[in-house]
């Protein structure tokens, strides 16, 4: 079983400067609003949890930059999920697009708590993204 | 027989002379417990809350309901106390002359919307309410349910640069989870012209109870969603944009770092209405 969420935003920054951001963990982590913890253990590979209220969701990613502009992981330990941010050209500067994808064992209860899983995710993938859009846009200005 | 349309027809104070606090004391106790059963709400943040008049700019849901509107009013009562500093939240003034449901709002702080009303609100030292958003975000799609709508209103902006008090930011989630608007029938607004006959830029279609399916809303039952309201630090627009600021910047500004809150919040939630 397995689900995705994708989620978009645009940011009024030149492509260049919102991908040499957003590709870059170190900087972009410690911005993204709902994830609760992270921490680097080795080169490429961070531990990530979102905080979803009652508990925390994650673990082990490793994390690469497969294509230009792009950012991506796969999990080593924990939640088994992959994530990639894609940095392209808009009319208003550039278009983030995240993207999240969720895989639980099991047949009925991970049928369920993939249906959960997805709003939680895409609350949080929105939320990170709104983040990120408002660092770029105010607050790396000021 | 007389007495009341005789109440009805009695001119009923605009300001905040018409703040009760014994009342406010008085139904505290009870209207906190009910909420706080039904609405299970969590708010957080009036720490941030400088000891000065401040003007505080919220986004509010719900429909004609506005619950997290009560929630935090209700909140701000139980951290300042009564005897604190004053809120008075600016109403429109259909909602001042509604029996009932207004005589009860301006016991609580309630005061027509008005600019001389409000800078006079501030020069004696209450902190004011605003939801600029309006009638168009409290009626906003479900779909946006977590999105700051302002509509491009600045008053607000002008409001606390003139007075020189600083603006907080309040953010709240699952008031529109309360009931549901399919659509806000902007489209249907223009087609019918009402955006120029009755200066209507919406019509949406809600679902509540007991009504069932309806155009634009009425005061409904809501649904026992949870709310949480975060109160964010405050920003002073003069520190930010000077004495004459680009209003359009600061606007921007405002609503992007409150969408940013909002957002936070909603990773809150887990299920939407049960919280």
């Amino acid at each position: 079983m397995a689900t995705d969420v994708t989620r978009t935003v645009v940011v009024r920054r030149p492509v260049v400067e919102v991908a040499a951001f957003a590709t870059d963990p170190d900087r972009l982590l410690p911005i993204m609003g709902g994830i609760d913890r992270f921490e680097r253990v080795a080169d490429g590979e961070y531990d990530v949890f979102l905080d979803v209220g009652t508990i925390h969701i994650g673990g082990r990613v490793m994390l690469e930059n497969p294509a230009p502009n792009t950012l991506a992981w796969r999990s080593v330990r924990g939640t088994t999920s992959t994530f990639r941010l894609v940095v392209e050209e808009h009319p208003d500067g550039s278009l983030v697009t995240a993207r999240m994808t969720l895989r639980l064992s099991g047949l009925l209860m991970a049928r369920l708590s993939e249906v959960l899983g997805r709003g939680i995710m895409g609350r949080h993938l929105t939320a990170g993204l709104e983040q990120l859009r408002h660092h770029l846009e105010h607050e790396s200005r000021a | 027989m007389g007495l009341p349309f005789a109440r009805l027809l009695a001119p009923r104070p605009e300001g905040l002379e018409g703040r009760d606090p014994d009342f406010i004391r008085r139904m505290l106790p009870r209207l906190w417990l009910g909420t706080s059963l039904y609405f299970r709400p969590e708010v957080n943040g009036f720490e941030n809350v400088p000891d000065e008049p401040v003007l505080f700019v919220g986004n509010h849901s719900g429909g004609a309901n506005i619950p997290d509107t009560w929630v935090f009013t209700l909140a701000y009562h139980t951290y300042f106390t009564v005897e604190g500093r004053p809120l008075a939240g600016l109403g429109h003034k259909i909602i001042a002359m509604t029996p009932v449901v207004g005589d009860f709002a301006r016991k609580f702080g309630m005061v027509t919307a008005g600019n001389e009303k409000a800078d006079e609100l501030f020069a004696n030292g209450a902190s004011v309410m605003v939801y600029p958003g309006g009638d168009v975000e409290a009626l906003r799609p479900w779909r946006d349910r977590n999105k700051i709508v302002f509509d491009g209103r600045k008053g607000f902006l002008r409001l606390a640069h003139r007075n020189n008090v600083k603006i907080v930011p309040v953010v709240a989630t699952g008031g529109q989870d309360t009931f549901f608007v399919i659509n806000d029938g902007r489209a249907t607004a223009r087609f019918l012209k009402l955006d120029k006959l009755l200066r209507l830029k919406t019509l949406p279609l809600s679902i509540s109870f007991p009504w069932g399916l309806l155009p634009g809303d009425l005061p409904h039952v809501p649904l026992p969603a949870k709310i949480r309201i975060q109160v964010l630090p405050p920003i002073d627009l003069r520190e930010l944009f000077g004495d004459d600021p680009d209003w359009d910047e600061a606007y921007d500004y405002v609503t992007s770092l409150m969408q940013v809150g909002l957002s936070n919040l909603a990773t809150r939630t887990v299920i939407p209405v049960l919280g």
